[in-house]
């Protein structure tokens, strides 16, 4: 089916009031397939019928279909993996420090935009692994993603091989059972994960999210355009305690965006730490 | 929300603006701005100084949403503000509501005594988007002395708005300003590429490109190949 440039540009708006998400107009092959796909599962022969359902229908409805079909949702366990070696061994390791001998053994991650949940989980393996003294942490893993879906996938936690490509040997045996095929996560690792729905450029939903040691954040900025990043980097700051890490990925930066955050290079990564 | 309701949740957001806890003062700030009332102004404006980053930046970009007359008032003010970041807030807010700005800008900062301000008067009015002929007109009127201007940075950005909403009746005065120093002859070569009409572009040809410095030459080459491309 072909569309429009100006229809493609409707539905490119919708996407952006709805999660400040930004479709360049050299992604409109990529938008014309997903659009195709939910109008043909939708049963919908036209556009103009299609675009009315997105619009005046329950906003629950095919809007989220739509915007599940659009997100990219590409994710493997310890993706960047030096990135989360700095994390694990420069950053971690000494914040942990500061904090038993501040008598506080409150640890709180956030995975922001978590997909398929092989971030969270692989945060949980990092902290299993790092902490001598896990009894006495009280350790939240808190991961969102707009997409129920992948949420649920997320939940099953059953992964396939690829999303093991980076996984070292010995976590893939003390973390991970085989069934067939695939590779079911077990309780160790899954019991401090918690998933949740949530949309970055929902203010009041965002505001929820409180009192957090670290943010990973990666590879979701660069679909944003710097208003609505601008938008989403305030409510992760907000989220954040005083000496609080921000990590982004290796393409992103906040150079335009805030001067709030102090910039650390660890090794070969850069982070960003809200001051005190 | 009746106006009651609103006054009841400005006071609320004004005492939280002022709170010991910097994650209240700017998440305050940016439903201030979400708000967009004009009674927020000053005390986003006092925003602009506070301690937390955060907070200072959260201000800046509530005050872009209070695009009202008395914003921009405030902010001109504010433009020989002796605290540099106080000077660059304001400037950004104004680039945010240039046309608003503008007639404000034009009646008197323009002319101002501090070269700097004289630069950040044009520098804003340039953002001005969506002007009507007779603004186009009274722009150009009050512009034009100032490429005579002793400061180059101001001669430059005088030169820089000439070139976006001026017509053929500036060229003369372009024209005088090629026996500047080379970057001003740059400004002159590029506003005469942008001016409309087909003297403009004459008088391009017309320009003898061995009076001119090297890099001016090059500049003229290029402006009168864009011109022909462009006809």
């Amino acid at each position: 089916m072909l569309f429009s440039v100006d229809q493609l540009e409707k539905i490119r708006s919708l996407i952006y009031k709805q999660t400040g998400m930004l479709f360049e107009e050299k992604k409109n092959y990529f938008l014309a397939s997903r659009l195709e796909e939910r109008m043909r599962v939708s049963r919908t022969d036209s556009f103009n019928d299609y675009y009315r359902m997105l619009i005046f229908d329950h906003p629950s409805a095919e809007l989220k279909h739509l915007i599940e079909s659009v997100t990219i949702n590409e994710t493997y366990f310890f993706r960047d993996f030096p990135q989360l070696q700095g994390f694990a061994e420069s950053v971690l390791a000494p914040y942990l420090e500061k904090k038993a001998a501040a008598r506080d053994f409150n640890l709180r991650i956030w995975s922001a935009a978590c997909s398929t949940g092989e971030e969270a989980y692989t945060l949980s393996i990092i902290l299993q692994e790092v902490l001598v003294d896990r009894e006495r942490w009280q350790i939240t893993i808190d991961a969102s993603d707009i997409d129920t879906k992948v949420l649920e996938h997320a939940e099953r936690g059953v992964y396939s091989e690829r999303s093991l490509q980076d996984m070292p040997d010995v976590y893939r045996k003390k973390y991970f059972r085989q069934e067939g095929q695939n590779w079911v996560i077990l309780s160790s690792a899954r019991q401090l994960v918690h998933f949740r729905q949530l949309n970055l450029i929902d203010r009041m939903g965002m505001r929820s999210m409180r009192s957090y040691d670290f943010i990973f954040c990666r590879n979701v900025l660069i679909y944003f355009d710097d208003d609505s990043r601008r938008r989403v980097v305030s409510l992760l700051y907000d989220a954040l305690l005083p000496h609080g890490y921000l990590f982004l990925g290796h393409a992103e930066s906040l150079g335009r965006i805030t001067a709030s955050f102090e910039l650390q290079k660890l090794g070969s990564f850069l982070c960003h730490r809200k001051p005190a | 929300m009746n106006t009651d309701e609103k006054t009841a949740q400005l006071e609320e957001l004004f005492r939280l603006l002022t709170s010991l806890d910097a994650t209240d003062r700017r998440m305050a700030a940016e439903d201030l701005g979400i708000l967009a009332d004009k009674r927020a102004v000053p005390l986003l404006m006092h925003s602009l100084l506070d301690p937390v980053i955060a907070v200072r930046e959260a201000a800046l970009i509530a005050l872009k949403q209070h695009v009202f007359p008395e914003t921009c008032v405030r902010m001109i003010e504010l433009l020989i503000s002796e605290s540099v970041p106080l000077r660059n807030a304001a400037l950004e807010v104004l680039q945010a509501m240039a046309a608003e700005a503008c007639p404000m800008l034009l009646a008197g900062p323009l002319y101002s005594l501090s070269a700097d301000v004289r630069k950040f008067s044009l520098d804003i009015i340039r953002q001005a988007a969506n002007l009507s002929d007779a603004e186009r007109k009274l722009i150009v009127e009050r512009v034009r002395p100032l490429v005579e201007d002793s400061d180059l940075n101001v001669a430059a950005a005088a030169i820089e708005v000439l070139a976006q909403h001026g017509d053929e009746g500036i060229i003369d005065s372009l024209l005088a300003r090629l026996d500047g120093p080379i970057w001003l002859q740059c400004h002159v070569i590029q506003a005469l590429a942008h001016i409309p009409g087909k003297r403009a572009a004459e008088s391009l040809t017309r320009i003898d490109g061995e009076t001119l410095a090297p890099v001016a030459k090059v500049f003229l080459t290029e402006a009168i190949e864009s011109r022909k491309r462009a006809a």
